[in-house]
């Protein structure tokens, strides 16, 4: 648990992005849960079956600021983060993500020559991008940013919670497979503070702070008191849970589309999108809004100490507070997910040795790349197993493993993408693992045994 | 080949999984780190009013129209010798008189009378004065009638002393029929009339009254008996008594605070110019004059009297010798005598340059004149000598050296080592002042333990000069513009340590006036300070290990 607790620590002071690609499941087709990648992957299956808690858990961080090896020296058995170091790694964009997914249930059919499901899954997700200046502001003071500007405008949240209904299918017509995905989804919560300005100039005479802010918070499907204030109270009441589970009214869209070309028997070609859609937030919606400049130069207060009246912090912190534009409105608002994209290549190297090549991303404000060579063996008729190595979040020690088991109709797997956190912690900027079992029956092709046999 | 590749792939696979020691984070922490943080902490302009003049106290600073220079006064109101206080008139009970037939009644009467007996009664309501007349609103008049013969008498009581508003005397009042035996009792309001206590040609304290009664027999033989009358004032309420009344009240202490100076410990300075006034606002119908026994000024160093100089002239405060106080008249409700001290006409000039924290005195109120033959003086129930005083301190002078100084006790110390986790802690409070006061101030506070030695103090020197006068005119001593000055006062982990040592603190704050020595300077409204300040703090912070 220290373990656990200690590599947390060291991969993130701060907070979370959003949803990276996955990089090792485009690999394991015969997984259901691989056509969330790629929806033009063609199982060796006809029909897969996902009940709920046990067909997939997933469960994915990221922290791209800084290398944990960049920023700890060890001295006398004790690993020193060092905070000077710490800083030198950051930048004005510095993201930390917390995802989770949890299959709650899916069904595929084969049909003729195409494959149909329907899934349903929640996901949740923490993302938090911070600018450099922010750690800055507490390690090093704000003496630093005299005459200067210190810029928050990077400071940036985001927590979603919803469900996904999809509809997916793929179609093989001659060398080609074409795939698509349609989700609807249901928006459950949202907070998210996107600021267009927060910025702070301190001045060089008496330090007196002038402040810009222009920036809303949103949030949606929190629960409220009866003054608007966010209050969880009721929160764990079932009437509360029943209808909150139960309100479609924060409704999205989502899609997913590929294709796949299969050039020889042993090279294809595959390219698909996902995770292109949003969320209408109009329910439960509140919005605070700031907007201004203010400047605190310092209490304006020796009239009542010298009268010995009592000093108003409230109304001091008011007033600075009415220099901004503020309101709190009602209005709906939408956030979008982050499509991603997945571009590969494999080459059939020997029976059940394939050998792969991915280029993918997720578009968040920029584009996060990572590229993946990965190579995946079949052992039998119940194993298979998938090794990779990614270029990813700036560190190439990002080396992935896949596990697929099929004792009878269940199908196993666990699938991660950096298994180097396990393997040393000091290069990891992310993480992920996706374990669970699905009921699969009805092969497509003829099982086949191990390759020496 | 495909053996080779699984090898390979089995080498790399080892080359990048080899195990990591992770006993390496068995112990973790963060570095020591030394953020450095400034805030703004205050930005206020203020007045010298502002200075001054504190909100619960009798204290101003106000200008004569006209005239844009400061004066800081002192102003209190005392109501003093109240009428009711001095001159009660208590409930009193008359000896009883007596109804007497005498030898008119013989054996075998069957009626006689009516007869009518006048009575005198002496009544002193104040003690020693010659009381021509007592207006009243509220209290009673009893009269109590007691028949001791076997007859029955059917009488009256006249009170010809009391009369309405309009002169005209209270109706008879009936006591019929009076049983042989009985005794009745009857009351009459006081309220609205008045006791006509003069008995031309002069005597005065004499009240009026007659019974008229009428006997009727019984059939008992006997004819022994009497009526006798009892007459009670009782809880009289006066409104006015008119007559001739003398009076002597001593008020033998009143102080006055001058805050100003209350926490100066040392001072070489002078005011120029002040001013001791009292208005006297006499409400008292009588001829009074006050006579101060005392009046003086303390600081810490003792008392010293302020004595009057020169020709005694009209308006003057005179001590030691009567003070003729204007008097209320029937037209006038009251009057008001306005009795200074001046630089011109005492030594008050002088006083204030020991920085007196408080002015006092005693005096002797004399009301009425006995030499005056008048009865027509008069005392209201609310009749007091209302005392408006003032201290005026115009703010026109030089100070060499003011010392004030204020204690802080049982002072409770961060302790940012254990509390903080905080080491090397630095703090450097920086002032900015853009002053127009024609003072200059000093600072300098001193650390005690809890034997009263000193610890250690702020400055090394006597004291550190805040605040830069600002420019003085020569001639007239006033401001001529503002100084721009900043100032520090800086605490290192050393000095913060030697501080925590101590209990109390001690503030001593130190100013002077700008210009040349002993150079009058003035301080007018217009003048202001504006004072900024901020804080620079900085630490090193050793994190706990996780």
């Amino acid at each position: 648990m220290k373990k656990l607790t200690i590599l947390i620590i060291s991969l993130g002071l701060a907070v979370g992005v959003k949803a990276q690609s996955e990089l090792t499941l485009p690999f394991m087709s015969d997984v259901f849960q691989s056509s969330y990648i790629n929806p033009t992957v063609l199982p060796e299956h006809t029909f897969s079956l996902g009940l709920p808690g046990v067909s997939s858990m997933y469960g994915q961080f990221i922290s791209n600021g800084f290398l944990p090896k960049n920023i700890i020296d060890f001295k006398n058995d004790t690993a020193h983060i060092v905070p000077d170091k710490l800083l030198a790694e950051l930048t004005d964009k510095n993201l930390l993500l917390a995802y989770t997914s949890l299959d709650i249930f899916h069904l595929r059919l084969k049909i003729r020559n195409g494959y149909y499901w329907f899934g349903v899954r929640n996901n949740f997700n923490v993302s938090f991008q911070y600018p450099k200046d922010f750690l800055s502001l507490a390690l090093e003071g704000n003496k630093s940013f005299i005459g200067k500007n210190l810029d928050l405008t990077n400071l940036n949240l985001d927590a979603t919670l919803y469900n996904e209904y999809s509809f997916g299918m793929a179609l093989e017509y001659n060398r080609w497979v074409f795939g698509g995905r349609i989700s609807l989804l249901q928006g459950l919560s949202n907070v998210q503070f996107n600021p267009e300005n927060l910025t702070i100039q301190v001045d060089s005479s008496m330090y007196g702070h002038t402040m810009n802010a222009n920036a809303r918070l949103n949030m949606a499907g929190i629960p409220m008191n009866g003054a608007g204030d966010p209050n969880f109270d009721h929160a764990q009441e079932l009437d509360y849970i029943t209808n909150y589970l139960s309100n479609f009214k924060n409704k999205g869209v989502a899609l997913s589309v590929g294709a796949t070309y299969k050039l020889t028997d042993r090279i294809k070609f595959s390219a698909s999108f996902y995770d292109l859609g949003f969320i209408s937030w109009k329910d439960s919606v509140t919005n605070y809004n700031l907007k201004g400049q203010s400047e605190f130069s310092g209490l304006d207060i020796l009239q009542s100490y010298l009268n010995g009246s009592d000093i108003e912090t409230d109304t001091i912190i008011d007033s600075i507070l009415d220099d901004f534009d503020r309101d709190t409105i009602h209005q709906a608002y939408k956030t979008y997910l982050k499509p991603k994209f997945n571009v590969s290549v494999s080459y059939n190297l020997f029976r059940r040795t394939i050998l792969g090549f991915s280029a993918s991303g997720v578009y968040n404000k920029k584009l996060y790349p990572a590229f993946t060579l990965g190579i995946s063996q079949g052992l039998g008729r119940f194993l298979n197993l998938i090794a990779n190595i990614s270029y990813n979040q700036k560190t190439f020690n990002n080396l992935g493993v896949g596990l697929v088991i099929k004792p009878g109709p269940f199908q196993f797997y666990v699938i991660a993408d950096n298994v180097y956190p396990a393997i040393n912690p000091l290069y990891t900027t992310n993480g992920n693992i996706r374990v669970g079992m699905n009921i699969v029956f009805g092969r497509v092709k003829p099982a086949v045994g191990l390759p020496y046999r | 080949m495909k053996t080779r590749l699984l090898k390979w792939l089995g080498v790399l696979l080892i080359g990048l999984t080899g195990c990591y020691d992770y006993s390496s984070l068995d112990n973790i922490v963060i570095d020591r780190f030394t953020p450095e943080y400034v805030f703004p902490l205050l930005k206020s302009e203020i007045t010298f009013k502002d200075l001054a003049e504190k909100e619960g106290t009798n204290s101003v600073v106000e200008q004569h129209p006209g005239s844009n220079m400061y004066f800081l006064a002192y102003r209190d109101t005392i109501d003093l010798g109240l009428a009711t206080d001095l001159f009660p008139i208590s409930s009193v009970s008359f000896p009883d008189n007596t109804l007497d037939f005498g030898a008119a009644l013989t054996p075998g009467f069957t009626s006689f009378g009516p007869i009518t007996i006048p009575f005198n009664q002496a009544y002193t309501a104040i003690p020693g004065a010659e009381i021509k007349r007592v207006d009243f609103t509220g209290g009673i008049i009893r009269i109590t009638l007691t028949n001791t013969f076997s007859h029955r008498i059917d009488a009256s009581i006249s009170l010809t002393s009391l009369k309405n508003s309009s002169g005209v005397t209270h109706p008879p009042i009936n006591f019929s029929p009076l049983n042989a035996g009985q005794t009745l009792v009857r009351d009459v309001d006081l309220n609205g009339y008045y006791l006509d206590l003069l008995e031309l040609p002069n005597t005065y304290n004499n009240i009026k009254y007659s019974a008229t009664a009428t006997i009727t027999s019984s059939g008992n033989p006997s004819l022994l008996g009497n009526v006798t009358i009892g007459i009670a004032i009782n809880s009289p309420e006066y409104q006015q008594i008119t007559g001739k009344i003398t009076y002597a009240y001593n008020h033998t202490d009143q102080p006055y605070s001058i805050g100003i100076f209350n926490s100066t410990i040392l001072a070489e300075q002078h005011i120029a110019e002040p001013k001791f006034s009292l208005n006297f606002i006499n409400s008292f119908g009588l001829p009074s004059n006050v006579n101060f026994t005392r009046l003086e000024v303390e600081n810490i160093n003792g008392v010293i009297p302020i004595t009057h100089e020169g020709p005694n002239n009209p308006g003057d405060l005179l001590i030691g010798s009567p003070n003729t106080l204007k008097n209320a008249t029937p037209s006038k409700l009251c009057d008001t005598t306005k009795l200074v001290l001046t630089s011109s006409n005492s030594n008050i000039e002088n006083i204030f340059d020991v920085a007196p924290n408080s002015l006092s005195f005693g005096a002797t109120f004399n009301i009425g004149d006995a030499a005056d033959p008048s009865h027509d003086y008069f005392v209201r129930n609310d009749s007091k000598f209302e005392l408006q005083s003032e201290i005026e301190i115009p703010l026109k002078g030089w100070v060499v050296t003011n010392k004030i100084a204020d204690t802080v006790l049982n002072v409770e110390w961060p302790d940012f080592k254990n509390d903080l986790n905080l080491t090397n802690q630095e703090f450097r409070i920086k002032f900015k002042f853009n002053n127009g006061l024609p003072l200059n101030m000093y600072l300098q506070i001193k650390f005690l333990d809890t034997n009263g030695a000193l610890v250690t103090q702020l400055f090394d020197a006597d004291s550190e000069q805040l605040i830069k006068s600002s420019p003085v005119d020569p001639e007239s001593g006033e401001s001529t513009g503002k100084s721009l000055s900043y100032s520090y006062i800086a605490i290192d982990e050393a000095k913060y340590n030697q501080m925590a040592l101590s209990q109390d603190m001690i503030i001593i704050f130190k100013f002077t006036t700008g210009g040349t020595l002993h150079q009058n300077i003035t301080i007018q409204s217009s003048d202001a300070i504006a004072i900024e300040m901020s804080l620079e703090a900085s630490g090193t912070v050793k994190p706990k290990p996780f």
